[in-house]
């Protein structure tokens, strides 16, 4: 049990100090222009919070990413789209710095050309057909040939096909790949994406992902917000994990999900009688705590498959009835939570 | 530039809006059409009455409003904008782009509207001073409310439509034409100078005595255009998107 506990906690350590090394080189110096690893810095923030009125909506975030896939996690909420419009020029940070590519984003049009960018926004132009959309976007990259760029781009994402139809007539995940496409069109060395995968079919979510990993590979900078685990594993090498606006763990993903899945759980056991079976709980391998909580047992464990198997014939000894068994931590805002603290 | 305002010309051209605007130009036209047959006002006065107490304070500054706040105002509500301004394109050129399209669509619709009204109107007494000093101050009149209107919809895209609406009616339509003095601050008083001065000597120069000379009508026209323009532009570079 303590063993685990170490573990976890060893484990956030190094993330943290791994964490809070680059951010201090990072955000302290200007000079450098390369990560500890040796990439080039492409995309730096730098003591950067964003609050309206009284709501932090991001808190004092710096860190410092180079080429790769990187994904920005957390749950709804939790600043992962301020994060990326403070990186993209859209939001002004209320404090800080933000640079990409070694420039300051804010008033600074140029940059742009090598930038790509999928906004959350949901709202395109429903009277463009796909191939107009993105040659629009071809256009304004100022773009030797706009109109075979814009068909290249859609082949990319597979929207070729259909590339004659109106925006207006396309389903959710046909116009996020349209987006996609108008943020490749000009090749760019950075890529911003805010939650791309919405709305697409499973076998484009897989192809889309594919292409960010094979972009990362190929040095160009991609950040992805996503608040799905799934597809930050699939993607990201590298992980940002904010939760409520702060940063709340940076580094490599496997670390991150070791600890996800190393983390203590609650379990919430509703029984006959509470007292015996409590006894009989606290006995079992991995469980930490066991106290009532309206009527009902909620123990913490660290094994929690292990103890969901073992409460029936637990309950079998102790002569309880079990009427359910229920886990309070599978979600993802708990994992956050629990990497916060 | 080109293509945000060949985007802007197709989006301000479509669909109910460009309906519902054409169908408030089309009283005009119709209004000539119903008087066909009434010999007693002066040649031209008919049609002339027609733009000066209906056309430029009130259907000009409409049809210029619904276009301009939707040019830019309707990109920050439909949530597109960021597919211009996160592009390599200054702010200036987006507002330019933007601005001339709506005074291009809005002096299109304009000007037809206006010319039918005067051609059915005055077939047989055409004059062509009379119908160049529509024309003229019909251009005055979309250049100016257009860059009014334009910054309207970054500053308050929801309600740009309805505050400018009131503005129209209550300020241009019905106060400035209460006194001189609120007129001095209405855009209506120097459409209707560009209109005066384009009379000059014709007959129907006396029923509409003017104000203001052409030319400061002319200088505040492109006064108000440097400055809607400068003032779209500095919110555009401020704007923020949450």
């Amino acid at each position: 049990m303590a063993n685990i506990a170490n573990t976890a906690n060893l484990t956030n350590m190094a993330l943290e100090t791994r964490s809070q090394a680059q951010n201090a080189q990072a955000a302290g110096n200007h000079a450098m222009t390369t990560l500890p690893d040796g990439r080039p810095i492409t995309i730096h923030m730098q003591n950067v919070s964003k609050w309206y009125g009284d709501k932090v909506a991001v808190s004092d975030l710096s860190f410092a990413l180079g080429p790769g896939v990187t994904a920005l996690l957390g749950s709804n909420g939790a600043g992962k789209s301020t994060t990326l419009k403070m990186l993209t020029g859209l939001l002004r940070p209320s404090k800080g710095e933000v640079r990409v590519l070694g420039q300051p984003v804010l008033a600074n049009p140029p940059l742009y050309r090598h930038i790509g960018v999928v906004p959350e926004q949901e709202g395109l132009y429903p009277f463009l057909s796909a191939l107009e959309f993105v040659e629009l976007a071809a256009r304004l990259h100022h773009l030797p040939n706009p109109r075979e760029a814009a068909r290249a781009a859609l082949q990319t994402v597979e929207l070729l096909d259909v590339a004659e139809r109106k925006l207006g007539a396309f389903s959710k995940g046909m116009r996020q790949r349209a987006k996609i496409a108008q943020a490749l069109v000009h090749d760019p060395d950075v890529l911003f994406l805010d939650e791309p995968l919405t709305g697409a079919d499973p076998r484009q979510r897989v192809a889309m992902m594919e292409l960010f990993t094979r972009m990362g590979a190929a040095g160009k900078t991609i950040l992805i917000s996503s608040h799905i685990l799934y597809e930050v594993e699939r993607m990201g090498s590298n992980v940002l994990v904010i939760v409520h606006g702060k940063l709340a763990a940076e580094g490599d993903f496997h670390s991150i999900r070791a600890l996800m899945d190393d983390r203590p759980r609650r379990v919430r056991v509703t029984c006959s009688d509470v007292r015996a079976l409590s006894q009989a709980l606290v006995a079992l391998p991995g469980t930490r705590s066991v106290h009532v909580e309206d009527g009902a047992l909620v123990a913490e464990t660290s094994a929690p498959l292990e103890f969901h198997q073992a409460v029936p014939r637990a309950a079998q000894q102790a002569g309880a009835r079990v009427f359910g068994i229920e886990g309070l931590d599978e979600d993802l805002e708990s994992v956050f939570r629990y990497l916060m603290s | 530039m080109g293509p945000i305002m060949v985007l802007t010309l197709r989006a301000l051209t479509r669909g109910k809006r460009l309906l519902a605007i054409s169908l408030l130009l089309a009283i005009p036209p119709l209004l000539s059409l119903l008087d066909q047959g009434n010999v007693d006002m002066q040649s031209g006065e008919f049609a002339m009455d027609i733009f000066y107490q209906l056309m430029i304070p009130i259907l000009l500054p409409l049809t210029t409003l619904v276009l301009a706040t939707s040019a830019l105002g309707g990109e920050v509500e439909d949530g597109t904008l960021p597919y211009l301004t996160l592009k390599p394109v200054s702010r200036v050129s987006i507002v330019v782009a933007k601005l001339l399209a709506v005074i291009l669509v809005s002096t299109v619709l304009v000007e037809v509207s206006s010319a039918l009204m005067y051609l059915i109107a005055e077939h047989s007494t055409f004059s062509g001073r009379d119908f160049g000093a529509i024309l003229l101050s019909a251009l005055a009149g979309c250049i100016a409310y257009s860059a009014v209107f334009l910054p309207l919809g970054l500053f308050i895209p929801r309600r740009g439509l309805i505050v400018g609406f009131m503005y129209v009616l209550i300020w241009e339509g019905l106060l400035a034409g209460f006194s001189t003095g609120l007129a001095t601050l209405s855009v209506r008083r120097y459409v209707q100078g560009v209109l005066e001065a384009g009379l000059g000597s014709s007959p129907l120069a006396s029923l509409y005595p003017s104000s203001v000379s052409g030319t400061v009508s002319l200088l505040v026209v492109l006064a108000l255009l440097a400055i809607g323009g400068l003032l779209t532009t500095w919110r555009l570079i401020r704007i923020q998107l949450p």
